[in-house]
C-alpha cells in the first residue's frame, strides 16, 4: 500500500450510512418483488385459497347433514349396534376363546407345516441327485444297486413327508376357513355399514382429497393454473392455425361444480350449468369462445377479462354474451338460453334493416315494405305528403321510420313517387273500374262487412281501432297496417281490387287473398270506408304537379335510400345507402363518433343504444346523419344491440360447431317465411304465436288449429298442396285459411320447415292396403257405428255428410289416407285434447268397450287407424297438390 | 342441498300443507236456515226453442227450450245458484256421489253442483254418443266421450274438479246441449227451483256473505246474519245486462 | 517525508492523529485515490441505487404489450425502436434522404473521425471540464441535446399521426393539427422552381461558407493562432463541416417551429 503524506477527505469519508440505506432499499426492493410476483400479480392463488375454504365448508356441511341422516336412519343405527356387539363378542366370550384357540393352533401347525415343507424340498432335491447318480451309473455300466436303494429310501421318506405336508396344508386351510367364519359376522356388518354410509364416506374422501397431507398437518393444495387448450382453434393475423388457451378456471374454480350457485363471483357456479356445460363441456370448449376476454391472461381481473388497451375482444357482459351463440348456431330461435339474440335477430329481419345495411347472411332477404310502383293508383296525394313527412303521426306503430323531412322535402318525395308511378298506375286503373254496390252509408252492408272482418280472420294481422295491435314486430310495431283510418289514405276502388286479390296490385304482396266473393269484397270495402275520413288539400295537389319538385324528390329518394325497403320506380339498380355492419360488433371506441353528445359515457353499448334510439343524435354542424328514426321500445333496442354485437369477424372451426348445419338452415328459412306471412298471427307454430286465439277463449274449437307437431302430423305432399291452395278441412270454422300465392320454393320451404321442427327423416308415407288385417277393419267398423263411438254423427265420409248444418261437422275421414301420417292418428286417438286443447273431438280412451278386440284399448286404436286409412281412395297425382 | 334450498322447500311444503281456507264439515247442533227468492227484474224475454240438428230419432222426441233464462210467471228466476262464500265450519257434505245424466239429449239437471276434489259421475241414458266438454278456466279444460254403449253397459264416467269454479259444459256432437257444473267448496250451495226459491238448512249461527250467480245475469252478494235455530231471509233481484 | 507514527485507518478520530506538518503532495500517486476501495465503493453504490430504481420502475410500470401483430393493420403511431427514434423525429423536419441517410452517415463518420481531429492531450484518464470545454460542450450538444432529447421526444411526446402530445394528454386518434409550413423560397415570393433551387443552393452554400469563416474566427479566438496552425486545415475543415451540420439540425428545427418554414432548398432530387 502506498503511503502518503496527506489525508484525502474522500478516503476518510464513511459511506456506512449510505450503504445501510442501500441495503434497506435493496431489501425493500427484494421483498416487494417477491410480493408483487407471487401475490399481487397472481390473484388466482388468492381466489383458489378462498374457494378451497368454501368448498371445504360446503363439504363439511354436507358431511354433517349426511351424518344427521345416518343418525336418523334406523337401519344404520341397528347395524352399528350389532357391529359393536359382534366386535365385543369377538373380544370376550366363547367366540374370543375359539378365535384364540384357532389362532394358536394355526401358529403351531404353520410351524410344523413349514418344517415339513422344507424337509420335503430337501428330500426332493436329494432325490434328483440320487436319480442322477443312478442313471449315470447305469450309463457308465457301473453297479447301481446302491444308488437304487438310496432312491427307494428317499422315496419312502418323501412319501412320509408328503403326507405330513398335505395334512398340514389341509389343516391350515380348514383353520383359515373357520377363522373367516368366526370373523364373518363382523365383516358382514362392516360391509353393511360401509354400503349404508357410502355417500358420507365419499364426501369424507372428497374432503380429504382437498388437502395435502404432510405428516400430521393438512396443508392447502398448491394453487396452480388451470387451463384448457383448444387445438387449432383459430387462425392468427398471418393465417396460421393457432391454439387458444383459456385460463379462466384458474380464478373461476367453481364454474363447473354444482352447489355454488349462490356464491359471489369468481366462486360461482355457471348459471344454467347443466344446460350449457351439458352441450358445451368446458374441457372441450373452454370459456372464451362464448364469453370472449383474454383467455391466457391471469395477472389481474382487467387483463383476464380483456378490458385493456389493444385487446379488441373484452368480456361480453350480461345479455351480450348471447352474441356468441349465433357464431356457431345458425338457428338461435329454438335455442334455450339464446332468447335475447333470437329476439334481436328477428327484429333485424322483420324491421328490414338489411335493406339499407349490408350484413352477410341477410343480404338476400326480401324487401319488407310495400310495393310502390303503382302508388299513384292507390293513395290520396295529400295523405302521401303527410305520411312521408312523419308516418308515425298517421300510424304510431308503423315499422316505417320517420325521416324527419321538412314540409318541402316531403312534398318533393311525394311528387316524385306520384309522377314516376303515374304510367303504371294509370294502366292498372284503366282495366279496373269502380264496381257498383260499394256504399259506406249503407248500414246493412257495412255491418255485413264488419261481421266478415270479425269472423274470417282479418284480425289475425290487422287492427281496426287505433289501439288494436294483434300482430307485433318486437314489442311496439305492427306487422300489418292498422286500418283505423284507412279511408283517409285510399279509396273504395283500390280497396275492392286489393281485397279480391292483393297480388293483382302488387306481385310481391305479403297480404294473402281470403277468397272473398264479389259481394263479400264490396261489404268489407264499405265497412273499411267508414274508418277514417279523406282529408284532401287542393293547394297541395296543385303544387305536387311541379316537375322540378319531382326532380328534387328523386334526389332525396336516392339519398335516403327508400328503395332499401320499397320497390320504387326508377331506383331498381341503386345499392344500399347504409353502412355495412359485418364488423360493427368489433368496433373499438376510437372508431365510434359521439358528435356533440358529451353526456353519454363512451362505450360501444351506449353508442349503439343511442344510435338506434335517435339515429341522428351524433350529427354536428358539419356532419350530417341520414338514418331515419324508428322509435323502437328500449327493450327492442337492447335486443337489437345484442344482435349487432354478434356482427364480428370471429370465425370458429367446424369441429366446434354443431354437426347438423343443414337442419338449422331449413329451420331458419322456414322461420323467415313464417314471419313474413305472419302465420303466427293465427297459428301457434313451434310453441309461439296464435294471437287471434285470444278472441276465442270461450270456445277454443273456433280458433285456428295449433301447428305444433305439424311435421309429424301431415304428409308432406298434402301440406305442400294445401299451403299453395287451401282446401276446406274444418267445416265449422268461420275463419278462412288464406291463399298466400306461395311460389314452389316457398311452399317447399314451409313443408321442409315443419319437417325439420319435428326431426322428420322421411316425409313421405305409403299405405299398403294388403297389410291391413281384416279383423281390424271389422272391429273398427263396429267401433265407429252409432252403438259405440258414433264417428259419423260428426265426421264426413266423402259424399256422406252428417246430420245438421256444417257447423256441427268434423273433418272428412276419407282425407286421412292422403293427409295424415298413420302414427299421428294413433297419438291423436289416444288424447286429442293434448294435441289441440279445446278441440271438439272428445277423448274416447281410456274407456274403450270391453267387447271389441278383447277390450284392449291399444288394439282398438290401431284398428280404428287402419280402417280410417282405407276410407280414402288413392288419388291420382294432380298438379299443384303433390309437389308438381 | 344448501341451507337456503332446504328453507325454501320447507316453506313451500308448509304452504301446501297448511290449508288456510279449507272448509271443515261436522255436526251442526243449533243451525238456522237461510232461504229466499231470486227474482228477475222486468219482463223476461221469451224462451227460445233449440233446434235439434242431429240424432233426431233420439233427441227430437221432446221439444227443447233454452234454459239460460227461465223466469216463472211470478218473476222467479230458476237455475240461479245461491251460496255462502265465507263459511269455514258447518255441516258435513252428505257424501253421496253426484251424477249428471245425459237424457233426451239434455243435461239433467241443467245446473249441477259437485263438490270440489271429489269424484262425480256422468251417465248416458240415450244410447247414442255424447261427449262432455267442460270449459274450465281455473280447472283444466277437458273433453270426454260417453259413447252409446255406456247406456247398455251401465257405464259411467268419473271425473273430479280440483278448484271451485262455475264450469260451462257442452256437447260437441249436439251443439244445443249446454249445462253448468258448479264446483262447490262448502255444502251451502243451492239451485233455485222453478219459482226462484231456495233454502239452506243447518247453517251455524253467524254473519255470512251470500252470493247468487246466474249464467247470463252475473253475480250479486248480500250479507246475512243467522241466529241459532233462526230463519234468515236473503232475497235477490237480478237485472238483465 | 516524515511518516506518521503508525498506520492509521482513515476513520479514526482526529484527536488521535499525530500532528505533522502538512506538506504538498510530492510522491507518485499522492494526487490519486485508490481504486479499491474508494472508487469501487462509489461505483457500487451507484449501481445499487440504479438497481433499486430499476426494480421500482419495473414493478410499477409494465413493459407495454400492444396489439397482436397484424400485417393488414399498421399501428398508429408506428414507432421505430428507441435507438432510431431520434432519426424518426428528425424525419419531421428533414427530407428522408437527409434525415435517414446523410445525417446518420455523418454521425457515424463523425464519431469515427473524433480521434483524428481531437488533438487536445488534456483529460486523459481523468475528468476535466475546464481543460476540454469545447470538446465536451460539442459532444454534449451532439449527444445529449440532439440525440438523446430527440429520442425522449420520440418516445414520450409523439402520439398517433406523429402529433405532439404532452404526457398528460390522452392520445387522440382523430387529432388534427394544421399543416401550415411553407418553403422558404415560396415564402419570400419565388414561384419559379429553378429560381427556388438557385436560391436554396445559395442559401445553403452561403451558410456553410459564412459558418466556416465564423468557426475559424471563433476557434482561433478560443484556442489561439498557434493551436490553429498546429491543428491544420484538414482537421479544421472536417470539424467545421460536422459542427455546422449539427448546428443546422437545430437551426432548421427552430425555423420550423418558430417560422413554419418547411424547406430552404427545394429540388426535385433533394430538399433541405
Amino acid at each position: 500500500m502506498a503511503r502518503r503524506s496527506v489525508d484525502i477527505d474522500d478516503e476518510k469519508r464513511s459511506y456506512s450510512a449510505i450503504f445501510l440505506v442501500s441495503v434497506g432499499l435493496l431489501l425493500f426492493g427484494a421483498v416487494w418483488s417477491i410480493w408483487d410476483d407471487n401475490i399481487s400479480r397472481r390473484p388466482w392463488k388468492y381466489y383458489q385459497a378462498i374457494f378451497e375454504e368454501r368448498e371445504q365448508t360446503k363439504i363439511a356441511d354436507d358431511i354433517k347433514q349426511a351424518d344427521a341422516k345416518l343418525q336418523a336412519d334406523p337401519a344404520y343405527q341397528q347395524a352399528t349396534k350389532d357391529l359393536t356387539a359382534a366386535r365385543e363378542r369377538l373380544q370376550n366370550g366363547e367366540t374370543a376363546k375359539r378365535l384364540a384357540a384357532l389362532q394358536d393352533e394355526l401358529a403351531n401347525i404353520t410351524v410344523t407345516f413349514n418344517d415339513a415343507d422344507l424337509k420335503l424340498r430337501i428330500v426332493k432335491s436329494r432325490l434328483e441327485e440320487a436319480w442322477y447318480v443312478y442313471e449315470t451309473a447305469e450309463l457308465e455300466h457301473r453297479p447301481a444297486e446302491d444308488a437304487k436303494k438310496h432312491i427307494d429310501a428317499l422315496n419312502e421318506e418323501k412319501t412320509g413327508l408328503q403326507k405330513r405336508f398335505d395334512d398340514g396344508k389341509s389343516r391350515i386351510e380348514q383353520i383359515n376357513k373357520e377363522l373367516t367364519e368366526v370373523r364373518s359376522e363382523v365383516k358382514g356388518l362392516e360391509e353393511k355399514l360401509r354400503t349404508l354410509s357410502a355417500d358420507r364416506e365419499r364426501l369424507a374422501q372428497k374432503l380429504d382429497g382437498l388437502t395435502l397431507k404432510a405428516g400430521p398437518f393438512a396443508l392447502p393444495m398448491i394453487p396452480k393454473i388451470r387451463q384448457v387448450v383448444l387445438e387449432d382453434f383459430e387462425r392468427n393475423n398471418f393465417d396460421k392455425p393457432v391454439a387458444r388457451v383459456d385460463r379462466c378456471q384458474s380464478c373461476h374454480i367453481g364454474i363447473d361444480k354444482a352447489g355454488f350457485e349462490d356464491a359471489p363471483n369468481p366462486y360461482k357456479t355457471h348459471p344454467k350449468r347443466q344446460l350449457i356445460f351439458g352441450k358445451h363441456p368446458s374441457e372441450k370448449f373452454g370459456c372464451t369462445p362464448c364469453h370472449l376476454g383474454q383467455g391466457p391472461a391471469v395477472n389481474s381481473i382487467e387483463q383476464a377479462h380483456g378490458v385493456v388497451h389493444h385487446w379488441d375482444q373484452p368480456l361480453l357482459q350480461g345479455d351480450k354474451v348471447q352474441a356468441s351463440c349465433i357464431k356457431c348456431h345458425a338457428n338461435v330461435s329454438r335455442l334455450e338460453g339464446a332468447e335475447r339474440i333470437a329476439q334481436g335477430e328477428k327484429l333485424f329481419e322483420d324491421l328490414g334493416c338489411h335493406g339499407c345495411h349490408l350484413v352477410d347472411g341477410y343480404e338476400d332477404l326480401a324487401r319488407v315494405a310495400p310495393f310502390l310502383r303503382r302508388i299513384s293508383a292507390k293513395v290520396e296525394p295529400s295523405w302521401l305528403v303527410r305520411w312521408v313527412k312523419n308516418p308515425h303521426e298517421f300510424r304510431p306503430r308503423t315499422p316505417m321510420p320517420n325521416f324527419l323531412f321538412k314540409e318541402e322535402d316531403a312534398m318533393a318525395v311525394a311528387a316524385y313517387l306520384l309522377s314516376a308511378t303515374k304510367q303504371e298506375g294509370d294502366a292498372w286503373l284503366e282495366t279496373r273500374p269502380l264496381p257498383a254496390g260499394i256504399d259506406p252509408n249503407n248500414a246493412t252492408l257495412v255491418s255485413q262487412g264488419k261481421d266478415l272482418v270479425d269472423s274470417i280472420g282479418c284480425r289475425g294481422c290487422h287492427g281496426f281501432a287505433t289501439d288494436e295491435s294483434p300482430a307485433l314486430i318486437g314489442t311496439s310495431k305492427d306487422i300489418a297496417p292498422n286500418l283505423s283510418k284507412i279511408a283517409e289514405k285510399t279509396d273504395g276502388r283500390w280497396l275492392y281490387y286489393w281485397l279480391k286479390g292483393p297480388r293483382d296490385y302488387s306481385p310481391e304482396a305479403r297480404m294473402p287473398s281470403l277468397r272473398l266473393s264479389d259481394a263479400e269484397a264490396k261489404a268489407v270495402t264499405s265497412f273499411l270506408l267508414t274508418l277514417g275520413k279523406k282529408d284532401t288539400n287542393q293547394e297541395l295537389l296543385a303544387k305536387l304537379q311541379d316537375p322540378a319538385l319531382a326532380d328534387r324528390g328523386k334526389v332525396l329518394v336516392r339519398k335516403y335510400g327508400c328503395f332499401g325497403c320499397h320497390n320504387v320506380t326508377g331506383m331498381e339498380t341503386e345499392s344500399r345507402v347504409g353502412a355495412e355492419l359485418n364488423t360493427f360488433g368489433g368496433k373499438t371506441l376510437e372508431e365510434l363518433f359521439f358528435g356533440n353528445r358529451t353526456d353519454i359515457v363512451p362505450s360501444w353499448d351506449n353508442w349503439t343504444f343511442n344510435k338506434i334510439k335517435t339515429p341522428r343524435t351524433y350529427a354536428t354542424e358539419r356532419i350530417e346523419q341520414a338514418m331515419p328514426q324508428f322509435d323502437l321500445a328500449d327493450d327492442d333496442i337492447k335486443a337489437l344491440r345484442v344482435f349487432l354485437a354478434s356482427r364480428t369477424d370471429l370465425k370458429y372451426p367446424p369441429k366446434y360447431r354443431p354437426a347438423d348445419q343443414l337442419k338449422a338452415q331449413r329451420e331458419v328459412a322456414g322461420r323467415r317465411l313464417v314471419a313474413r306471412y305472419n302465420c303466427v298471427g293465427c297459428h301457434v307454430v313451434d310453441g309461439k304465436g296464435g294471437a287471434i286465439r285470444a278472441r276465442y277463449e270461450d270456445q277454443m274449437a273456433l280458433a285456428p288449429p295449433i301447428l305444433n307437431g305439424e311435421g309429424a302430423k301431415v304428409q308432406a305432399n298434402f301440406l305442400y298442396g294445401f299451403v299453395k291452395e287451401p282446401v276446406p278441412i274444418r267445416p265449422w270454422l268461420k275463419l278462412r285459411m288464406p291463399t298466400f300465392g306461395l311460389s314452389d320454393k316457398e311452399a317447399t320451404t314451409i313443408v321442409d320447415y315443419f319437417g325439420a321442427l319435428d326431426n322428420i327423416e322421411t316425409p313421405f308415407v305409403h299405405v299398403i292396403d294388403a297389410q291391413i288385417p281384416a279383423e281390424n277393419v271389422e272391429a273398427a267398423k263396429k267401433l265407429s257405428s252409432s252403438d259405440y263411438f258414433g264417428c259419423f254423427s260428426c265426421h264426413q265420409q266423402g259424399d256422406r255428410k252428417p246430420e245438421g248444418p256444417p257447423d256441427g261437422w268434423a273433418p272428412d275421414l276419407t282425407m286421412a289416407r292422403d293427409r295424415l301420417k298413420p302414427d299421428w292418428i294413433i297419438t291423436w286417438l289416444h288424447d286429442p285434447q293434448k294435441l289441440q286443447p279445446g278441440t271438439k273431438m272428445p277423448s274416447f280412451f281410456p274407456g274403450g268397450p270391453d267387447d271389441i278386440l278383447g277390450g284392449d284399448d291399444e288394439k282398438q286404436i290401431r284398428a280404428l287407424r287402419d280402417w280410417i286409412l282405407t276410407l280414402g281412395k288413392p288419388q291420382k297425382m294432380q298438379v299443384g297438390q303433390a309437389g308438381g | 342441498m344448501n341451507r337456503k334450498a332446504v328453507a325454501m322447500t320447507v316453506a313451500a311444503l308448509g304452504f301446501v300443507v297448511s290449508p288456510a281456507f279449507a272448509y271443515e264439515g261436522g255436526a251442526v247442533s243449533d243451525g238456522g236456515t237461510i232461504s229466499g227468492t231470486v227474482k228477475f227484474q222486468g219482463a223476461p224475454p221469451a224462451r227460445k226453442e233449440l233446434e235439434v240438428t242431429k240424432d233426431k230419432e233420439v233427441c227430437g222426441k221432446t221439444q227443447k227450450m233454452s234454459r239460460d233464462l227461465v223466469v216463472s210467471s211470478g218473476g222467479g228466476l230458476q237455475y240461479a245458484v245461491v251460496s255462502i262464500t265465507n263459511i269455514q265450519k258447518g255441516k258435513a257434505d252428505n257424501g253421496a256421489v253426484v251424477v249428471l245424466d245425459q237424457n233426451g239429449c239434455e243435461y239433467q239437471p241443467h245446473i249441477i253442483v259437485v263438490p270440489v276434489g271429489k269424484p262425480f259421475e256422468i251417465k248416458n241414458s240415450d244410447g247414442i254418443n255424447h261427449n262432455i266438454h267442460a270449459f274450465g278456466k281455473a280447472n283444466t279444460e277437458w273433453n270426454k266421450a260417453t259413447p252409446g254403449f255406456f247406456t247398455k253397459q251401465n257405464k259411467t264416467l268419473q271425473m273430479t274438479f280440483d278448484k271451485p269454479e262455475y264450469v260451462r259444459v257442452g256437447c260437441d256432437v249436439h251443439s244445443w246441449m249446454t249445462g253448468w257444473f258448479v264446483v262447490k267448496d262448502n255444502p251451502y250451495y243451492e239451485v233455485t227451483d222453478e219459482n226462484g226459491s231456495y233454502k239452506m238448512t243447518d247453517v251455524p249461527p253467524g254473519e255470512y256473505e251470500v252470493k247468487v250467480w246466474h249464467e247470463k245475469l252475473g253475480e250479486k252478494t248480500t250479507k246475512v246474519t243467522v241466529a241459532a235455530k233462526g230463519e234468515a231471509k236473503a232475497d235477490f233481484e237480478l237485472a238483465p245486462k | 517525508m516524515a511518516e506518521a507514527k503508525a498506520v492509521r485507518g482513515v476513520n479514526e478520530p482526529a484527536a488521535r492523529r499525530v500532528e505533522v506538518a502538512i506538506k504538498k503532495a510530492t510522491g507518485p500517486g499522492d494526487d490519486k485515490v485508490h481504486t479499491w476501495p474508494h472508487l469501487v465503493r462509489v461505483e457500487f453504490l451507484c449501481s445499487i441505487f440504479i438497481i433499486v430504481l430499476l426494480i421500482v420502475w419495473s414493478l410499477l410500470v409494465d413493459a407495454p404489450l400492444e396489439e397482436p401483430a397484424n400485417p393488414a393493420k399498421t399501428p398508429n403511431p408506428s414507432k421505430a425502436p428507441w435507438y432510431f427514434l431520434g432519426l424518426q423525429e428528425m424525419l419531421v423536419f428533414f427530407d428522408p434522404w437527409h434525415a435517414g441517410v446523410v445525417l446518420p452517415s455523418l454521425i457515424i463518420v463523425g464519431l469515427m473521425v473524433i480521434p483524428y481531429i481531437d488533438i487536445n492531450p488534456k483529460g486523459n484518464g481523468y475528468y476535466t471540464f475546464s481543460e476540454r470545454k469545447f470538446e465536451l460542450l460539442t459532444y454534449f450538444f451532439g449527444f445529449h441535446v440532439l440525440w438523446v432529447s430527440l429520442i425522449v421526444i420520440g418516445t414520450f411526446l409523439r402520439g398517433p399521426g406523429w402529433n405532439w402530445f404532452w404526457p398528460w394528454q390522452k392520445w387522440d386518434l382523430h387529432k388534427v393539427e394544421a399543416m401550415t409550413n411553407i418553403d422558404l423560397p415560396y415564402m419570400i415570393g419565388i414561384r419559379d422552381p429553378n429560381t427556388a433551387m438557385i436560391f436554396g443552393l445559395t442559401a445553403v452554400g452561403g451558410y456553410f461558407v459564412v459558418g466556416t469563416l465564423a468557426m475559424y474566427g471563433w476557434i482561433r479566438w478560443m484556442k489561439g493562432a498557434e493551436f490553429m496552425q498546429r491543428w491544420g486545415m484538414p482537421r479544421f475543415m472536417t470539424t467545421s463541416f460536422l459542427f455546422l451540420n449539427m448546428l443546422s439540425v437545430l437551426i432548421k428545427m427552430l425555423m420550423r417551429h418558430a417560422g413554419n418554414i418547411k424547406y430552404i432548398l427545394v429540388t426535385p432530387y433533394i430538399n433541405f
